[in-house]
């Protein structure tokens, strides 16, 4: 039976795709098989395992060659990538180097990257700020963008989710 | 036992390579005199106590492997540089090497250098504090037994004997 391909539409058949496994799309993909939907995620990046794709997380202060800091040349050969305050000693390996990916800057943008899945989720601060009303009516007060403090259902929503989501990523 | 074991299997192969050696692969670029004078600067700027000074930590192999990979090339002029000014400037004021002199020459002769924009100098001497204090506050001794260095901090104790002392008094009216 298994040379007939009677299943091959329905194996590569999804009720969702996620393009990119970064903080969003990973995030997407676990809402969306949460709630029973087949979801495909696609990563252009290597994979990154738990613990032993990790090379440095166990590593003294004391162990790196230059404390943390990175050499003359590597920071020479990223000026983009080395804007970014956590692109050192203890990460660099979980960056897109300028080399590797180089694009056309029309205007100023530094484009930050971590190809690998989970992306730039392994490069995160672990910290997250708390919007206060004043954050909320940020935009409409200077006027850019939407407003984000209304529709109020929209912000009653964000709250909601903050609190389901808040254990998940260990937020205290 | 069984999670305590199951913890240490779990650790990744790569951690299990570490040692001195391979974690300290420093080597001086300075040569042989102008790396025992380092030292003897180091040690001047964070002496022996009742704790190791900055020589015995081996802070100023540190300087010569920071300064040669991770700084400007005129940084590395203005080491080596400094360091003949800081020997002539002992022969010229005092008549003997900077290593012969006591500890109130020293940081006399340091401080004077401190002081004086001049190549070789003021700069020379900034680099080395700075990274000196660096180099010694990130060694593996200071971490370890002086600002004790834990590595995820804030450990949860979510089971603790409660005291009458625990509970907090009741507000008073």
């Amino acid at each position: 039976m298994s040379n007939f391909a009677i299943d091959a539409v329905k194996g590569t058949t999804y009720d969702a795709i996620v393009i990119g496994s970064g903080i969003s799309g990973g995030w997407a993909a676990k809402e969306l098989t949460g709630k029973g939907l087949r979801t495909l995620v696609l990563e252009r990046g290597r994979d990154v395992q738990h613990i032993t794709d990790y090379p440095t997380a166990m590593t003294n202060p004391w162990e790196f060659e230059h404390r943390g800091q990175l050499p003359l040349a590597a920071r020479q050969q990223n000026p983009i990538v080395g804007k970014c305050y956590a692109f050192n000693e203890t990460s660099e390996h979980f960056f897109v180097k300028d080399a590797e990916h180089p694009y056309v800057q029309e205007k100023p943008f530094d484009w930050i990257r971590g190809y690998q899945v989970g992306g730039k989720s392994l490069l995160w601060a672990r910290q997250t700020q708390r919007w206060s009303d004043f954050d909320f009516e940020g935009p409409a007060r200077d006027g850019f963008a939407v407003d984000w403090s209304r529709p109020r259902r929209f912000r009653r929503r964000l709250a909601h989710s903050l609190r389901r989501h808040r254990a998940l990523v260990q937020l205290r | 036992m069984a999670r305590a074991m199951g913890g240490l299997v779990s650790l990744p192969a790569w951690a299990n390579g570490w040692t001195k050696a391979s974690v300290r692969s420093i080597q001086p670029t300075l040569d042989g005199a102008q790396d025992a004078l380092l030292a003897e600067v180091v040690e001047t700027i964070i002496p022996t106590t009742n704790t190791p000074g900055a020589k015995e930590l081996g802070v100023h192999t540190f300087i010569q492997k920071m300064v040669t990979d991770c700084f400007e090339p005129a940084a590395q002029q203005s080491l080596t540089k400094g360091l003949g000014v800081v020997e002539a400037t002992a022969q010229q004021r005092f008549g003997k090497a900077f290593a012969a002199l006591d500890t109130t020459q020293r940081t006399d002769l340091l401080q004077s250098l401190a002081t004086v924009d001049e190549p070789g100098k003021k700069d020379f001497y900034g680099l080395v504090k700075n990274l000196t204090i660096r180099g010694y506050l990130n060694s593996e001794y200071v971490m370890t037994n002086l600002t004790h260095y834990i590595m995820a901090p804030g450990h949860y104790y979510g089971c603790v004997p409660v005291t009458p002392n625990t509970v907090s008094a009741k507000p008073t009216k």
